[in-house]
């Protein structure tokens, strides 16, 4: 095909015209268009807020993929990232320089100021702190949604856990009770929980009988609505459980 | 029989004799003859103001070849995007210049003919494929004109590819 005879050239082409010619792409030539140019540039970061607004890192992850993910990393809402994977990954592309790499990509997770969803897998026990700080990380997002899917094994290594959940209408003690089942090694368990009551101290008290090995567990409970009435409970032994709460106001107080 | 016809008149103020059915695979052409009553009127003169007569020749001759293709259905769109469906007659229509093939692509957004502006966009997708960001430059004489910061974040991007 000959260049242009008459004046009319790609740039004269509007966005929803490129927006057309870009459905045609795949990533790696999706890139390869960003890079041409500043027009270009905008027009695909523009399209990308729809076409990757939801970003998945499973299975073997390529440079490229990193690459577009810094691209459009600003209007992901949605990622879904299996650690074991990305490690693997960073691993067998950057070898040495993983750690630098993962860096980056901590920087880029950082960058997602419209992140509402995010799911963290890992199973491989070497990769737990890498979850560990991407879950950290994900707390200076405005999350709607955190999936966490590990392998009960690994929570087992937890010796601290602190918990803090918004959530005014659901009781889930028994969901604490059953990690504190799990976390063999546990020994602090911190919950902020509004629908926490007075009777769950007795009822982890009561699971620790059964679990000598793993006490004393030190439990503070924040963020009740009544003010605390007992601070030991005459049920329990304190040689199982070190207990404490603080209600709304006494924690406003200590600020 | 003779199909009834419809005056299409280009930029250039060229009138084409066209058949209303051939005129009506255009959807911009579609509404305006059903929103203004014009099909009863054999003399009425459907004005194009963005189409010059050397694209909306070719158009036509799309149109009339094409004519009883089958309507593309929402399925179609759900669809993988394929480019290698192309088809012997539409690779030699479009054997045209840059500029003849992108005023094509305004053309058919312009009278919103879904057919012609897949297969036009398809052919430019065609010709980005593969290709480095160099490669595209100097296919579609685009000049490189990042901003400094432009280039300092193009190139935080490229460093995820640099290994091995």
């Amino acid at each position: 095909m000959n260049k242009t005879e008459n004046d009319c050239g790609i740039l004269q082409l509007d966005e929803y015209c490129i927006e057309h010619i870009l459905e045609y792409l795949e990533m790696e030539d999706h890139l390869n268009f960003a890079g041409t140019c500043n027009h270009f540039r905008l027009v695909f970061k523009l399209w990308a807020q729809r076409f990757y607004s939801n970003f998945i890192l499973i299975g073997w992850i390529s440079p490229s993929e990193l690459k577009l993910l810094s691209l459009v990393n600003e209007n992901v809402k949605l990622l879904r990232v299996d650690v074991d994977d990305l490690i693997l990954s960073l691993n067998e592309n950057y070898s040495k320089k993983r750690s630098y790499y993962f860096g980056k990509f901590r920087e880029l997770f950082g960058g997602m100021q419209q992140l509402r969803r995010l799911s963290v897998w890992q199973f491989e026990y070497n990769n737990w702190h890498y979850a560990k700080t991407i879950i950290k990380d994900a707390a200076s997002h405005q999350l709607q949604e955190l999936e966490i899917s590990a392998d009960r094994e690994q929570l087992s290594s937890l010796e601290k856990l602190r918990i803090a959940l918004l959530d005014t209408t659901v009781n889930i003690s028994t969901v604490y009770l059953d990690l504190i089942k799990t976390c063999t090694r546990l020994r602090l368990l911190s919950i902020f929980d509004l629908t926490t009551r007075e009777s769950f101290a007795i009822q982890v008290s009561r699971l620790l009988e059964e679990f000598e090995d793993r006490r004393p567990l030190e439990l503070f409970i924040y963020g009740q609505r009544e003010s605390t009435i007992t601070r030991t409970l005459e049920n329990i032994d304190s040689s199982h459980l070190i207990y404490s709460s603080m209600n709304a106001e006494e924690l406003i107080q200590l600020m | 029989i003779n199909m009834p016809t419809i005056k299409l008149q280009s930029s250039d103020e060229e009138i084409f004799d066209t058949d209303i059915q051939i005129a009506k695979c255009s959807g911009t052409i579609r509404t305006m003859l059903e929103d203004c009553g014009m099909e009863e009127d054999e003399n009425a003169i459907v004005p194009l103001p963005n189409v010059n007569s050397t694209i909306l020749r070719k158009v036509l001759t799309w149109a009339n070849y094409h004519k009883d293709d089958p309507q593309p259905t929402e399925d179609d769109e759900s669809k993988e995007k394929r480019t290698d469906d192309i088809t012997s007659w539409d690779a030699d229509f479009l054997k045209v210049d840059q500029g003849t093939l992108f005023e094509l692509i305004l053309a058919a957004n312009y009278l919103d003919i879904k057919g012609l502006l897949e297969l036009t966009c398809k052919t430019v997708a065609n010709m980005i494929k593969g290709k480095t960001p160099e490669d595209i430059r100097k296919t579609f004489n685009i000049k490189k004109d990042f901003t400094p910061a432009e280039e300092e974040q193009v190139r935080k991007e490229n460093e995820w590819c640099e290994e091995k």
